[in-house]
């Protein structure tokens, strides 16, 4: 689980605490709460993290259903039971290993994982959580591939390099 | 641990000069097709930057003028700013408008250091 740094009354950075510990704290909806990861500060009821805690405000409630005439059983209204996308985390979008593969590595597929990084924050930002995951995923395993590669080529060039330097 | 690779890496390169032993990674795109991928030359420039040899540093790869701090900002954020002490700085090297603008510059740096050969 991770923790949680906040804002106090008198606006001053707080924590870092266990998400458990925020309401004991003083910590309501409305504070401005950060965790590594998240890249700003947010009102804790939109940290999809802290859901469980600090429940995002609802849709106003439907308008009860109208009295029941004669003996037709009123209508059934199911619960607003499913969970919306946003109480998942932001997925790590993989930034720093893809530029560092792409640029230290010398594999240009690493260029493939920053374009999935970059579709992360932008699906993200689009409020589109499930595509903003499986571009995360994406972009981890491009990540692998393109470190793996590095590495692959690092070792076959240190074999030839050294057999070369064994045979003169 | 990233630490100790970064650490690591530094001490390598600092010691070593790429283009005199044959063991150095080779780029397996220059070698496949000849043509430079944007990074080529990065770990001679690493060399000659942690010489203070700008210049010759600049002559290897100059793209790295634009990729270092914005990988240096990352590494950083990543691992040495639990705390988000710098909100900002975050959210603008995550932002997607700035990652994008990115892209497009290693794409073009790579046509165009194909085109000239640099
Ligand atoms: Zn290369």
């Amino acid at each position: 689980m991770s923790k949680f740094y906040y804002l106090d009354a008198n606006n001053q950075q707080q924590g870092p605490v266990e998400a458990a510990e925020l309401t004991r704290l003083g910590v309501n909806a409305n504070t401005l709460v950060w965790t590594p990861g998240m890249d700003a500060w947010l009102e804790a009821r939109s940290v999809p993290e802290l859901a469980w805690i600090f429940p995002p405000a609802m849709p106003p409630a439907a308008p009860p259903p109208p009295p029941v005439t004669g003996t037709t059983p009123p209508p059934y209204q199911a619960a607003p039971a499913s969970i919306p996308h946003f109480y998942q985390p932001k997925p790590d979008n993989f930034l720093v290993w893809s530029i560092l593969a792409t640029v230290l590595c010398c594999v240009p597929s690493g260029i493939v994982a920053i374009v999935y990084s970059s579709r992360v924050n932008s699906l993200w930002e689009m409020k589109d959580y499930a595509g903003a995951g499986t571009a995360a995923k994406n972009a981890k395993t491009w990540c692998f591939i393109s470190l793996g590669l590095g590495i692959i080529v690092f070792v076959i060039a240190f074999i030839t390099g050294l057999l070369g330097a064994i045979s003169q | 641990m990233v630490i100790a690779l970064i650490l690591l890496g530094g001490i390598t390169l600092f010691f070593i000069n790429p283009e005199q032993v044959s063991w150095m990674p080779k780029c397996y795109f220059y070698v496949l097709t000849g043509w430079q991928c944007p990074a080529c030359g990065s770990q001679r420039a690493l060399h000659h930057l942690l010489h203070q040899n700008f210049a010759a540093a600049f002559a290897y790869n100059p793209f790295l003028l634009v990729s270092l701090p914005y990988l240096f900002a990352l590494v950083f954020l990543q691992w040495f700013d639990e705390e988000n002490r710098f909100q900002k700085l975050r959210t603008f090297c995550h932002g997607s408008q700035t990652i994008r603008i990115y892209l497009v510059l290693i794409v073009l740096w790579w046509i165009l250091r194909n085109i000239i050969p640099w």
